[in-house]
């Protein structure tokens, strides 16, 4: 990164910078020595690396000149009310309330659990086996070349750890919720979660962004999954964020033999959204599901960018990205897929398809194969297209009005996304989810 | 007001003089080409007429028109459906009101369920005719029902519409539909083409079973096969956006004798009378 800063950028990566050092200098952050090793190292990656810019390759489309020109504060203790948070919970289901990037224990459900399996904030989580988070924190998103995922690293205050021991199952989804502060001016909240499922296990988790406030505020969250021999996970990130919601997430997944992990992303909001997701499948026999869907309309931009490593022989990957997009709304697909030479007998299949229900949407779509190994079989493919005049006027002389044909048309192209989707409380979350903003697209068309 | 509107129907169908569908003088044109030129078409209740001709002759073109696709300009003339003007009618209203068309080619809706549909639209039409909702009991009994007719497994009502159905499902689902609403004039777009002879006696005796003195039909077909199934009232003969003859069933045997090309001026049609079927 040789290019020059703007002046604005210098002066908010010192801003950050200054923070950090008043607070690790107050003692602020949690303090095991190998934690304080890492955040230095990040802190300072981060000012060597400043914040992108579109000259960057990974970030040619998405300029974050808004977020950087933005002052955001860290965030106060604060109180939200139960009842903000109630809609968003599973009836028995146990949860997790983060409230400014802070475990809020009153409003948190974590008592009901099998034994083997825990759900936990960081302090918690000393209860674990000694040496436990020190060998996963940190060490599967790497933040070399990811400026937000440095700075999380260097800015959390707690974090979400969910544990499950060799050969438990938990079938009941674990929500781990992250709350926006809204105390009137920015805020940069840094969600940390961690989910370790030990050999043989099973564990479905939901991680919900939050942001139902106008005001602008950010959630800069890294997500670390680590799945071991023949465990399976489910994952769903969920980003529902406000007209002036920034949202960048990164998220690791590291996957040990014939482990399988289906990593689910949806995003209904935010004004800037940016969601990295790195796979690395490690041992011979892993298999990964990426379903994505993200709807935007507005003027809101939303940016995946993905990398699935096929390390080992043997891995299955199959990414199924989808997009729909209304209004002046922008997104970024940017899909690799590496395997490299050791990988044969890969199996990896990509895709990612967009509906424009607007002429002044863009979409841009990238995805990339690099193949290092010879008997592989993989396919990667990307449209973009409209709704098809010809089924509209199909599903209206069944009878159906305009709007209505429009709906099922829209849903049935979120389906297939959403049927990746295994757990069957989740599926019918995420459908309601989806269903809510056709319902404020139409609204808003009204 | 629906009430009304149904006694409204009712009186309509007694009166002999107000048709089901009137087609007068029409023209159409797509991309400024002129398609149909000048159709003048007369349907009464209960009546059943087949409308044959080559391809491009417009026979589609009018079926499409009828059902209110918006490509299609229309330059002059006018459609009355029940003595209203039907042009002036959305599709979807045209369907509601008991117009249906059976697509030539049925459109795959992803991600969409055949029962899910099938339940919407006949939603439509029964909220139109000032009907509640069935519940979800009825309806599924209702469907069973109409399967049968059609013999078609229960399992294609989970399948997203149309997808994956071959060529003789398409057209026993577009049937299926047919029978769930209930339409009071239906017209089928060479749904015959490209079935088989068992999935055409379904096809045939579906549209057989549901004729009635108030409902009629318009089938358009590009061979005779279908009319030895299905006794027509009347048959035209469409050829180059303009009906050249019509008469009674007999026409249409006449036609597989002779083929097509001798309404035009020529000779008769030896590829056209050597795609026509046992």
């Amino acid at each position: 990164m040789t290019e020059i800063a703007t002046r604005a950028e210098r002066h908010s990566v010192g801003a950050y910078r200054d923070r950090f050092e008043l607070l690790q200098k107050e003692n602020f952050f949690p303090a095991a020595d190998w934690m304080r090793q890492q955040r230095q190292a990040a802190i300072s990656r981060f000012v060597e690396l400043g914040f992108p810019t579109t000259r960057w390759e990974q970030w040619r489309h998405t300029n974050v000149a808004p977020l950087v020109a933005t002052e955001f504060a860290q965030p106060m203790e604060s109180q939200v009310a139960l009842d903000a948070i109630a809609p968003l919970l599973l009836d028995g289901h146990p949860y997790l309330v983060f409230v400014g990037g802070s475990l809020s224990q009153e409003l948190s459900s974590n008592d009901d659990l099998p034994s083997g399996v825990t759900l936990t904030g960081l302090e918690g989580a000393f209860d674990l086996a000694p040496g436990l988070l020190e060998e996963h924190l940190g060490r599967y998103a790497l933040w070399d070349d990811q400026p937000f995922a440095a700075l999380n690293t260097a800015f959390w205050t707690d974090i979400a750890v969910i544990h499950v021991a060799p050969n438990v199952i938990l079938d009941r989804p674990i929500r781990v919720i992250h709350w926006a502060t809204a105390d009137g001016r920015p805020v940069m909240t840094s969600p940390r979660t961690l989910i370790i499922a030990e050999t043989g296990s099973r564990v479905v988790v939901l991680e919900q962004f939050v942001n139902l406030e106008e005001g602008s505020s950010w959630f800069n969250a890294v997500t670390e999954i680590v799945a071991g021999p023949n465990a399976v996970v489910e994952c769903v990130q969920v980003r529902q964020g406000g007209p002036g919601t920034f949202q960048t997430t990164f998220t690791a997944v590291h996957q040990a033999a014939d482990s399988r992990v289906r990593l689910h992303s949806l995003t209904t909001g935010g004004r800037l959204t940016r969601v990295d997701i790195s796979a690395n499948l490690a041992e011979p026999g892993a298999e990964l599901i990426l379903g994505g869907l993200y709807l935007v309309r507005g003027r809101e931009h939303v940016d995946h960018h993905t990398r699935i490593d096929h390390v080992a022989p043997h891995c299955t990957s199959r990414e199924n990205y989808k997009g729909i997009l209304d209004d002046e709304g922008q997104s970024v697909f940017n899909g690799l897929v590496v395997v490299h030479p050791d990988a044969q007998q890969t199996d990896a299949m990509q895709s990612n398809r967009n509906l424009m229900l607007s002429d002044n949407a863009l979409v841009h779509t990238n995805p990339q194969l690099e193949i290092y190994a010879n008997d592989v079989r993989c396919t990667h493919g990307s449209t973009v297209g409209q709704l098809e005049e010809e089924a509209l006027f199909y599903l209206r002389t069944r009878g159906l009005a305009v709007p209505e044909a429009q709906r099922l048309l829209i849903d049935g192209f979120a389906e297939e996304v959403l049927a990746l989707v295994n757990n069957p409380a989740l599926r019918d979350s995420l459908e309601r989810t989806v269903q809510a903003w056709i319902t404020a697209r139409e609204l808003a068309r009204d | 007001m629906n009430i009304r509107e149904l006694n409204n129907n009712h009186s309509l169908n007694q009166d002999k003089n107000i048709r089901m569908l009137e087609i007068k003088d029409l023209h159409v044109s797509v991309e400024g080409q002129e398609i149909l030129k000048g159709i003048n078409l007369s349907v009464g209740a209960g009546e059943l007429h087949a409308l044959m001709g080559p391809n491009g002759s417009g026979k589609s073109t009018l079926a499409q028109v009828l059902a209110g696709r918006d490509i299609y300009q229309v330059t002059a003339g006018e459609v009355l459906f029940e003595g209203r003007d039907l042009l002036a009618l959305t599709p979807e209203v045209r369907a509601r009101k008991g117009l249906f068309l059976s697509f030539q080619y049925p459109v795959v809706i992803s991600g969409v369920n055949n029962i899910y549909l099938l339940q919407a639209a006949l939603n439509a039409r029964r909220k139109e005719r000032g009907e509640e909702a069935l519940d979800a009991v009825d309806f599924l009994a209702l469907v069973r029902n109409r399967l049968q007719a059609v013999q078609m497994d229960e399992s294609f009502l989970y399948r997203p519409v149309n997808e994956g159905f071959s060529g003789g499902e398409k057209k026993r689902n577009e049937i299926l539909q047919m029978l769930i609403l209930e339409p009071i004039l239906a017209i089928l777009d060479e749904t015959d083409s490209g079935l088989d002879i068992d999935a055409l006696k379904i096809v045939a005796e579906g549209i057989n079973n549901f004729r009635t003195p108030q409902r009629s039909f318009l089938v358009i077909t590009h061979y005779q096969r279908l009319l030895g199934y299905v006794e027509p009232d009347w048959v035209h003969v469409i050829s180059e956006g303009r009906i050249v003859k019509t008469g009674g069933p007999e026409l249409a045997h006449e036609l597989e004798e002779r083929g097509y090309g001798w309404l035009q001026g020529g000779q008769p049609d030896v590829t056209i009378k050597a795609a026509i079927g046992p």
